[in-house]
Parts: C-alpha cells; sequence; structure tokens
C-alpha cells in the first residue's frame, strides 16, 4: 500500500514550491512531483517594452538573485546588438557576481539548510571543552573556537530558547533520527551560523563597492557599468580586497572543516548514494580571466558517464509544458516560446493532480534530457575536464574527507561542492581584481561601448548565459521594431525543479527524491535535506509578511485616526 | 542619536505586492527629516535583511501583511507582536523577515524593528500599479509612518512639491523612461 506525502501544504500564494512524495510500506519514496504554486510571468511584463528596460524589470524578478538577472538581462540585450562593453565593465560585472557566489553560498549552507543537520536543542547539552578539542580534529587553526567562545554560544542559545523565542527553531525536527551530528559539533554548527551572518553582511559591503548600495542596482546599463568613480577610487578597491581575505579565512577555516564534519557524519549516507538524481548535469562555463583562462569549464554529462563528457551547446536547449500549467505544450527554443497559462487547478482536498498539470515550473531539457545545474554540476564538469582551476580543490576536498567523485552526486556532496566552489570563486576573485588593477594601469579606463539606440537594428535577437550561483542561468530576447517581441527566462531553479515531460522523465528533484528512506513520514526531514540541498529558490517573487492567524487587531490603525 | 532606516518591501510586478515599496517611495519624495533618516526600496529581500537589522538602531518596514480583514487596513506590529512568528521547518521556503529578527536577535545586534503593513486586495496578478481599495487607503499606510517616525523623536516636514502616488507608479512601470 502507497501514501501520498505533501510538504508545505500552504495556501496557493504562499507555498511557492510544492513537493508531494508517494512512500510505499517501509516508507521508501516510490514517486516524486515538484511542483512550482507561482505564475512568474515576466515574459508578459516585458512584452512590447523598450529592450533598456528589461534590465531594470528582470531584476525585480527575485529579491535574493536581483544582481543575476539584471546581468543577464542586460547581456541578452547587447547580445541582440552586438554590442560589447569594455574589457573592465566585464571585470566588475564578475567582481560582482563571483562576490554573490560566496555570499549565495554561504547564507545557503548556514541560514538556509544547515538546521536540516544541526539539532540546536543537542548543542544545549554540549562540553564547550570538549568543542574546542572537537573543532580541531577539522582544521588545525579552527576559526573562533576558544571555550570561552563556545561557552558565549551556547549560553546565547540557551537564553533564547529559555526566553521563550522559539519561533526560529519552534518547529524544528529536534530530536529526529536523521539528525547525527554530536553536541558538540551541534555547537560548532551555531557558532558558525551566528559568525555567517556577520559574513554575508561584509560581503554585502563589499558586493556595494561596484554594484551600488541599494538592493535594487541600477549600476549596469547596456554597453556597460555606470561605478566609474568606485572603480578608479584604490581606497574602495582596498576594502573589497580586506573584505574578501577575511570572508577566505571564514570559508578555509569554518566553512570547508564543517563540510567534513557533516560528510563524516553521513558517509554512510553517501555512499549509499542518498538523493543521487539520474546523473545528468550541465554547465555553460565563463567567466575569463588572465590571457585565456576560464573559471568554470562548460560541459554536459549524461548519466554519470564521466568519460562521455561533451562540450555544451546552446542551440539544444528547449523548454516543455507537457506537465506545465501552459496551453502550448511542444517543446521550443526559448526564442520561439510562448506563455499562455493555462491552470487546471489542484484537487479539490489541495493535493497535486499527479496525472496532468501540476506545476507553473516549464520542464526545461538539453537534447531532450533534464538536467541539474549548480555548483555540483560545474565542480564535476570541472574536475572531469581537468581544470587547473577546479580540480586541485576538488582533490584537495576528496583527499580530506575521502570521498570520490561519484559520492558528491548525493545529496550531501551538493553541499560539499558548493562549499568547495565557494573556496574557489574567494581565492579567484583576487585575479580579477589585478586584471582590474593593470587595466586601470595603462590608462584603460572605458567602461560604456558608446552606441546610438536610433541606429541599432530593429529587429534582433539575444541571450544572456551565465552561471550564477545556484547554475546556468539564461535569459533570451527577441526584438521587433525597436521593441520586446518575446522575453524568456530559463533559471537555473527550472532547471532543477522542473516537473515531469511528455514522455513521464522526472525532473531533477523528483529523480533525487526517488528511494530515499523516510524515518517517519508526518516529520519527512529527509526529503527536505535533498530538496534544499539544491539551493531552490522560487519563494523570493512574493513577499507578504504571514501572521499566521494570530490575534491583531489590538495593533490595527484606527480609521478615524488624523494628523 | 538614533539610526533610522525605513525599507519598503514588496515586489512592485505583482500589484499589490508592491504597496510598501511604493509607501517608502512617497515618504521619501514629499518629505524632509530632521535628523536624516535612511529610505530604501528594499524590494524581495530575505537574508539581506539582516544587514539593516545589524546596522540601524531603528529599522521601519513598510509591507503588505496576511491579516484576515478588509483590504486597505492598517496594522502597527511592533516588537511584541512580531515576536515569534519565525519559524524554519515545514516549508521550502527563502527566508522570511519575521525569520530574520528573530536570527539577529539571537545574534545580539539587532534594532528594533517596526512593521507598517497594509492587507492587501489583490496580489496575483502580474501588472504594476495599486489596487483601487489599497490607493484609497494609502494616505492611511503614510499617516502610520509618520506617526511611528514622530513617536521615534523624528520630526517631519512636507516638502512644497507634491508628488503624487500616481507618478510614482508610473515611474516604477517605465523605469529607463524615468533614469533619461
Amino acid at each position: 500500500m502507497s501514501k501520498k506525502t505533501i510538504i508545505d501544504p500552504i495556501t496557493r500564494i504562499e507555498g511557492h514550491l510544492r513537493v508531494e512524495v508517494e512512500v510505499d510500506e517501509h516508507n521508501v519514496v516510490t514517486e516524486a512531483w515538484a511542483s512550482g504554486q507561482l505564475f512568474r510571468g515576466i515574459e508578459l511584463i516585458l512584452k512590447g517594452r523598450d529592450p533598456r528596460d528589461a534590465g531594470l524589470i528582470a531584476q525585480r524578478i527575485c529579491g535574493v538573485c536581483t544582481n543575476v538577472h539584471y546581468r543577464a538581462s542586460i547581456s541578452a540585450v547587447e547580445d541582440a546588438y552586438a554590442i560589447e562593453p569594455p574589457k573592465n565593465a566585464e571585470i566588475i560585472r564578475n567582481l560582482t557576481t563571483l562576490s554573490l557566489f560566496v555570499q549565495d553560498h554561504v547564507v545557503h549552507y548556514y541560514h538556509l539548510h544547515s538546521l536540516d543537520y544541526v539539532d540546536v536543542v543537542s548543542a544545549l547539552d554540549s562540553d564547550c571543552k570538549k568543542a574546542k578539542e572537537v573543532s580541531r580534529q577539522f582544521h588545525d587553526y579552527p576559526y573562533r573556537s576558544s571555550t570561552g567562545h563556545f561557552a558565549s554560544v551556547k549560553e546565547k542559545l540557551a537564553s533564547f530558547v529559555k526566553a521563550g523565542r522559539l519561533g526560529l527553531f519552534a518547529n524544528g525536527y529536534w530530536g529526529h533520527e536523521a539528525y547525527k551530528l554530536t553536541p558538540e559539533e551541534n555547537l560548532i554548527h551555531m557558532s558558525h551560523y551566528l559568525e555567517a551572518l556577520r559574513v554575508q553582511r561584509e560581503l554585502s559591503k563589499a558586493i556595494a563597492i561596484f554594484a551600488g548600495k541599494t538592493p535594487h542596482p541600477q549600476n549596469l546599463v547596456v554597453g556597460g557599468v555606470t561605478s566609474v568613480a568606485d572603480m578608479l577610487n584604490p581606497q574602495r578597491l582596498n576594502d573589497f580586497m580586506f573584505i574578501i581575505k577575511d570572508t577566505r579565512d571564514f570559508i578555509e577555516r569554518a566553512y570547508i572543516p564543517d563540510m567534513l564534519m557533516v560528510t563524516k557524519a553521513y558517509k554512510e549516507e553517501i555512499k549509499a548514494g542518498y538523493g543521487r538524481g539520474s546523473g545528468n548535469f550541465i554547465a555553460a562555463g565563463g567567466y575569463k580571466f588572465g590571457k585565456s583562462q576560464t573559471l568554470f569549464s562548460d560541459g554536459v554529462i549524461v548519466g554519470h558517464d564521466f568519460e562521455a563528457i561533451e562540450d555544451f551547446d546552446e542551440s539544444h536547449i528547449t523548454e516543455e509544458a507537457s506537465r506545465s500549467w501552459y496551453e502550448d505544450e511542444r517543446p521550443t527554443t526559448p526564442y520561439e516560446e510562448t506563455t499562455k497559462p493555462f491552470y487546471t487547478d489542484l484537487n479539490e482536498d489541495g493535493s497535486l493532480k499527479t496525472e496532468g498539470k501540476y506545476s507553473w515550473v516549464k520542464a526545461p531539457r538539453y537534447k531532450g534530457l533534464p538536467m541539474e545545474v549548480g555548483p555540483l554540476a560545474r565542480m564535476l564538469i570541472g574536475y572531469v575536464k581537468g581544470s587547473p582551476v577546479i580540480k586541485p580543490y576538488m582533490e584537495r576536498f576528496m583527499e580530506a574527507s575521502g570521498m570520490e567523485l561519484m559520492d558528491f552526486s548525493t545529496t550531501v556532496g551538493r553541499n560539499a561542492a558548493r562549499a568547495v566552489e565557494s573556496q574557489v570563486c574567494c581565492d579567484y576573485i583576487f585575479d580579477f581584481i589585478s586584471e582590474l588593477i593593470e587595466n586601470i594601469k595603462y590608462y584603460d579606463e572605458e567602461t560604456w561601448t558608446k552606441y546610438l539606440f536610433e541606429e541599432l537594428p530593429l529587429a534582433s535577437q539575444g541571450r544572456g548565459l551565465y552561471e550564477v550561483p545556484r547554475g546556468m542561468l539564461s535569459h533570451f530576447v527577441r526584438i521587433e521594431e525597436a521593441k520586446i517581441a518575446n522575453y524568456q527566462a530559463v533559471v537555473p531553479t527550472t532547471w532543477n525543479a522542473s516537473p515531469k515531460d511528455a514522455k513521464g522523465v522526472r525532473g531533477p528533484y523528483e529523480e533525487s527524491l526517488i528511494g530515499i528512506k523516510l524515518d517517519d513520514p508526518s516529520s519527512p526531514l529527509e526529503v527536505l535535506r535533498v530538496v534544499h540541498s539544491f539551493d531552490p529558490c522560487l519563494a523570493c517573487a512574493v513577499h507578504i509578511i504571514d501572521t499566521k492567524g494570530r490575534e491583531l487587531s489590538h495593533y490595527k490603525v484606527n480609521s478615524a485616526c488624523s494628523i | 542619536m538614533r539610526k533610522t532606516i525605513v525599507i519598503g518591501v514588496g515586489n512592485i510586478l505583482f500589484y499589490d505586492e508592491g504597496t510598501g515599496v511604493y509607501a517608502a517611495a512617497y515618504l521619501k519624495a514629499n518629505y524632509t527629516f530632521s535628523p536624516d533618516i535612511d529610505i530604501i526600496d528594499g524590494g524581495t529581500l530575505g537574508v539581506r535583511l539582516s544587514e539593516y537589522f545589524l546596522e540601524y538602531d531603528e529599522v521601519i518596514i513598510c509591507d503588505t501583511v496576511s491579516i484576515d480583514d478588509d483590504a486597505g487596513s492598517v496594522y502597527i506590529l511592533d516588537d511584541d507582536a512580531l515576536s515569534g512568528l519565525g519559524t524554519t521547518a515545514q516549508s521550502v521556503h527563502e527566508i522570511e523577515v519575521t525569520q530574520m529578527i528573530e536570527t539577529c536577535k539571537m545574534f545580539g545586534e539587532c534594532a528594533e524593528v517596526t512593521v507598517i503593513g497594509m492587507v492587501p486586495e489583490d496580489i496575483e496578478p502580474i501588472a504594476f500599479g495599486l489596487s483601487q481599495r489599497v490607493q484609497e487607503a494609502f494616505p492611511r499606510m503614510i499617516e502610520s509612518m509618520i506617526v511611528t517616525l514622530g513617536n521615534k523623536g523624528i520630526s517631519i516636514d512636507k516638502k512644497e512639491e507634491v508628488t503624487a502616488l500616481s507618478a510614482l507608479m508610473t515611474e516604477y512601470a517605465n523605469p529607463a523612461a524615468a533614469r533619461e
């Protein structure tokens, strides 16, 4: 007998990503459905607009990924008009994006995901002296690891719990069988959880140096960047480097050791291939620096066949919608794609109609196959292609953790790949900075390629294709009569959260969930771990504050109030 | 001097979801403050809200709130009203405003946060602008922000030239035109 478990059974407006799984009598997942519950429709809002508007509007798709959508959108228009931004503009864009890689990864692991592995309540039983010793097992000079520091973290946690401020941790699955870290390891993680808050705040300051202070940047324009003054200011460059150095320290002495700790505790799950998908990976690569080096390699791996790795060719990207809430179902290239909603609703009990259409996410395919994108894809592809950038970092982690390449293709492995990638980005940012300094030294201060909009072709098409923290991002624009005629964004989460296709082939989240055993289907921690390991991002398009039905009439502003 | 910031939160692409963003923009366009305060368009920030919670003494967030009440109703939610609302598990969502307040409190450097929230009429259409109900109630939102700032010891003066809400909505819907 099989039964269904629904994760995130919230209303249509607030629950943006829903996962339903079917488990057998042993509580092993036999089928899964991932559903995006929010229609984005950015494509519709951009139609008929001035192509130079696209970036400022497309950046609002998401509050977390603002900068990368902004860049991909601007680049798509530049590509359509064959406008090449000057080298300095490209470097400044890269510095912003690479800082975001590090910031997103740190925030993802500590603030969005670590509590799937860290039992906060267990940390209260820890011995601070022992925690100090434990931290030394994973690094010779661990980050902030004096007994006194651990004692203060423990005290903070305890007072927080005691004061009844349990909101943050109230509905964790504390005490769940699947938590394996020791009380001391939990305490070390919680200490880094708090430190990571400071690290990510500093990184925001670094990003602001080139992208401006406001959350919605205006520093990019079709043809280049506007942050010229910052580029020429040595003090600001110095500030940037200082923050990156500080962050690098955190990654080397806290984030990587924490990943070693988790990979050790979950060795069995890793070896058993928990959370492994179909083994299809894709990356567009990119981020050129120096004479001819590239930070990320491009490539396509099918079915974990590392030997048969192929080069990436964007013309094989299609999207289809046979199981998605759109009219046109056939696979088409993004340039030709339509966005005509065709909502067939949920079942009466609020569950997905799993036999038919069940998601707002379309099904992107490469040569007809679903593909996983993200840090794992990039690290595997870089390693297999023998990248002089990626391979040494992967080897170092493999040696320290005892993991083999195949082991990364798991739930825990995805997190490990993300940590390794953070280290790569942090280290190589310095190469990009020195290139900028070199250019300025030789009086190349160009940051904008001049063009006259009136002289540009009236009809054209182009795309912005980038590796961004969560995976491969692409924006496609078709221009007719100097207006946007069609626009499509295929974002990393579209690839990973893809629903099934016409042939019934599952998307990456779905495939990775098959075979997962739940300790207790009413507390599906194991399912959350799998989905969270992809760093899902479907949620940020709407941001209403949920008061969870609390009685708040006392706080209402009287309508008669006048001032 | 308590460092103060007003953050407009929401997504202007989803109709009434943009209420908070317009409210912050309206305040910035039409008033002067002594001592001066920062006012930003925060969009749909998640974890990055922590920067403001950690850097400022007073954070005033204007946003939409889900409360079972008529569209256009305005609530001023202080620390007591907000405490304990942040949760983690059972959800694959990005982190929420309320969750971030709690995390920063634990870090030990959290600003005093006040949320001025309006119950939206409709946040489902993909469209710029605001519903009639929200537009009608908009002055109440602005008044609530002014009263809140006043209670925090900030004196506020109205600028001579008035920028109407409709002008701000047009500006947000046509960003490149506004920049030129």
